[in-house]
């Protein structure tokens, strides 16, 4: 079976990468483990943007993020081939960006989170809303706000939240992908979830 | 506002969440029915945790472009050191794994492997001729040359 890089030149030299959803993960996974050079590419076409957008959840820093994607991507480089294919590889990438960026919350110590916010305000929300342009505004400024409020959040309580809320895990799975007991997990979402509703619905103690 | 008989913060998160234990869903439920504090905190908890369900997307930065070119060619680079490795310890590749190797070794120690090698060399080797007499074993052989030093033989 034959498999083509679907890639394209640009004038600046860069490679544009277009979309084919054509390979399952163990096809990817089977060719990176062969060797070949477009299972990595397709690896990245699949999943490069979601490590992007997850590591940025995580840190809410454009450059942290890019730089924690690239860490992670070069982790994969040097251990996919000890990936079992059959295996879904989005948990794998998951635990992978958590650990990249939970080192990178930790040497980053006690530096304050920046918060570039622009990209809250033009995106249409997704409970609706469409065509109401009073509504829509309504939405873009409660997102903007949450988004605000989880940038005040300390960076281990954010991941938390993150995992649970948005990627759907259980306390088990968060307390696994993290390596905190699960106590701890329990105590971090707790105080997350009370400061964002604070700071979001104006209760003294915020 | 909240008062003194209200559950506590915990318990409304996990009532808005749906993780709370049937026995602890039990002992809030009258209250919380009867409590429009406690329904305002729990339906503030339901919009939060839907709103962070349905983050707005994050925008992909042009620099991923640069970045997908730059992990590219990580992986080549990888991949011809990788080559020259090879190339340099001159090994040649392996057609049978050692362990395989070994393991058919070791059967050569079995009972039933040890007589059916017997029997194949018998049946390989040629009948012995009447003419030659018996067949010289070492034990005959060494008691022959020592009777023909003695002057005997």
């Amino acid at each position: 079976m034959y498999y083509f890089v679907n890639t394209e030149t640009e004038p600046t030299g860069a490679t544009r990468r277009l979309r084919s959803d054509t390979y399952t993960d163990e096809q990817i996974i089977r060719l990176c483990q062969q060797g070949r050079q477009e299972g990595f590419s397709q690896l990245l076409q699949t999943y490069q943007d979601r490590v992007y957008r997850r590591a940025y959840s995580f840190l809410r820093n454009r450059e942290d993020a890019l730089d924690a994607t690239q860490d992670v991507f070069l982790r994969v480089l040097n251990a996919v081939g000890h990936f079992r294919a059959g295996e879904p590889i989005w948990p794998w990438l998951r635990k992978i960006t958590t650990n990249t960026c939970l080192n990178k919350m930790r040497a980053a110590g006690g530096r304050p989170p920046t918060v570039p916010l622009e990209e809250a305000r033009d995106n249409p929300h997704p409970r609706g809303g469409r065509g109401d342009p009073q509504r829509e505004a309504e939405l873009a400024w409660d997102r903007r706000r949450l988004a605000e409020a989880l940038a005040q959040l300390p960076p281990l309580q954010r991941m938390v939240v993150v995992l649970r809320h948005e990627e759907q895990l259980t306390y088990d799975e968060i307390a696994r992908v993290t390596r905190l007991p699960l106590g701890t997990v329990k105590t971090h979402l707790f105080r997350a979830r009370q400061r964002l509703r604070r700071l979001l619905h104006g209760e003294v103690g915020a | 506002m909240k008062t003194t008989g209200c559950p506590g913060e915990d318990v409304l998160q996990m009532w808005a969440e749906g993780t709370l234990e049937a026995n602890e869903y039990a002992a809030a439920a009258e209250h919380v029915s009867a409590c429009a504090a406690c329904q305002t905190v729990i339906a503030q908890y339901k919009q939060l945790m839907w709103d962070l369900q349905h983050p707005a997307p994050v925008p992909v930065p042009e620099e991923q472009a640069e970045l997908y070119d730059a992990l590219m060619a990580a992986w080549r680079r990888r991949g011809s050191e990788e080559k020259d490795r090879a190339a340099r310890s001159g090994a040649p590749r392996r057609l049978v794994p050692a362990w395989a190797g070994y393991s058919v070794m070791w059967t050569g120690h079995l009972p039933a492997v040890r007589l059916l090698r017997h029997a194949l060399l018998r049946a390989r080797t040629p009948e012995r001729p009447e003419s030659l007499g018996p067949r010289e074993t070492p034990v005959r052989r060494a008691v022959r040359r020592l009777l023909r030093r003695r002057g005997g033989g």
